[in-house]
């Protein structure tokens, strides 16, 4: 009898439990408790953080090779590359792209906050990464998940977990990193700038930037093809009007099902060996200053374009071209109208924000296309 | 010892790509909607026409 309670103790994961792992429950649990208590990121920050708690039980062999379910999830999901494309496809399918199209210069100012993103690779470089590394820690900069993940998985599989981990962090913490830089770089009189009234935008209008968006991208940066291919067939969907039962898969089953083997699957790579490490802890500082600097950038490309724009744009909204969509918009918005309640910043940021996001996948597939 | 030289390339044609293809797609933006614009107009012309020179004919 007694040795069968012992043979049941030592088959179990109780007596093999390492103090590291310990460790990885508390940071399991603080990110449920965001998730949940705080709504950062919940569709996210939530399986993440039961992964990490699942592949910290010793003996479950969840992510074992050619074994553990979650690795199953991982190895064909995404390691294979599957899964972020799959969560684009959604996200287009969910992306108003009328802002961008009735303002295009907007798109410029998705591309300046990619600037800080290559300013982080440096920073990254500096402090001990090698180029794979550093791409991927840079790429969280763009604050764009599913492309921070497509990166980590392609050129530096073991840093997933943290890349991930703290690009969706910082996202949820965007309203409190911006602000301040915000108003550190503009002038109350800029962040006070009224714009024009955006144009509306017709059915073809909208059907036609899908189709030239992807034949462009495409073009000039093939390695983008799998996640802006997939991005510009879901808006291709959603303007279209015709397959309204795709649209919905698309932004609904589709995006939700993959949403959670995502987060298992990310959560999972963050066993204590791999993450407890000096190095790895230290993404959390450059992945705040990869924000911080993408941000600046992004107002400062807008301050240099109403150095030659007549009708000038308040540079506040620069700063919405860090992805993070709506997130980022929303703060230019409550930015903007605290220096003057006439300024409805909401719609103009929407540009930045959702050419931000093409932008980021741009520099993503610089990376690959010369790193992979 | 981090390789500055791939560093700087990689960094360079990031920056040239991403604002490479982003002014392209504002430019194709801006004719698109010029295009579109034209269409919906000459269309429009094209159902005003007969209305006002019905009569007259």
């Amino acid at each position: 009898m007694w040795e069968a309670m012992q043979d049941l103790l030592y088959s179990g994961g109780v007596v093999r439990l390492a103090p590291g792992q310990l460790i990885m429950w508390a940071i399991a649990f603080a990110l449920i408790y965001l998730a949940i208590r705080k709504r950062y990121e919940p569709l996210l920050l939530l399986p993440i953080g039961f992964g990490i708690l699942a592949v910290n039980l010793p003996v479950t062999a969840l992510m074992e090779p050619g074994q553990g379910l979650i690795w199953y999830f991982y190895h064909y999901g995404i390691a294979s590359g599957i899964i972020p494309p799959l969560i684009f496809l959604g996200l287009g399918a969910m992306t108003d792209f009328g802002p961008v199209i009735a303002n295009p210069k907007t798109l410029l100012l998705g591309a300046g906050a990619q600037v800080g993103l290559y300013l982080t690779f440096f920073a990254a470089l500096f402090a001990g990464f090698d180029l794979s590394e550093a791409a991927a820690i840079a790429i969280i900069g763009g604050a764009d998940g599913p492309t921070t993940i497509y990166v980590g998985s392609m050129l530096a599989p073991h840093l997933l977990g943290a890349t991930a981990v703290v690009a969706y962090t910082y996202m949820a913490l965007v309203p409190i990193i911006q602000p301040p830089i915000m108003r550190l770089l503009t002038t109350r009189d800029e962040r006070r700038i009224v714009m024009r009234n955006l144009r509306p935008v017709g059915t073809l209008e909208r059907i036609l930037f899908p189709l030239v968006t992807a034949v462009v991208v495409m073009l000039v940066v093939p390695a983008a093809a799998p996640l802006i291919s997939m991005f510009m067939l879901g808006n291709l969907f959603k303007e279209s009007g015709v397959v309204e039962r795709l649209t919905k898969a698309s932004e609904n089953e589709i995006m939700n099902t993959t949403t959670i083997f995502l987060g298992i699957a990310v959560g999972a790579t963050m066993t204590h060996e791999t993450f407890l490490q000096p190095r790895v802890l230290f993404i959390f500082f450059i992945g705040l200053f990869a924000f911080a600097v993408s941000t600046a950038t992004g107002i400062l490309l807008a301050k240099l374009m109403n150095l030659f724009l007549k009708e000038k744009i308040n540079p506040l909204i620069g700063a919405a071209g860090v992805s993070a969509v709506p997130m980022s918009a929303r703060v230019v918005h409550r930015v903007g109208s605290e220096a003057n309640k006439r300024t409805y910043l909401l719609m103009f940021a929407m540009g930045p924000n959702v050419a931000g996001v093409i932008g980021t996948v741009v520099a993503a597939a610089v990376f690959l296309s010369i790193l992979k | 010892m981090a390789d500055w030289d791939s560093a700087l390339r990689i960094c360079i044609a990031g920056i040239a790509g991403v604002f490479v293809v982003m002014a392209l797609l504002q430019i194709f933006t801006h004719l698109n909607g010029a295009a579109v614009r034209f269409i919906e107009s000459r269309g429009r012309q094209g159902q005003e026409t007969p209305e006002k020179s019905g009569p007259e004919e």
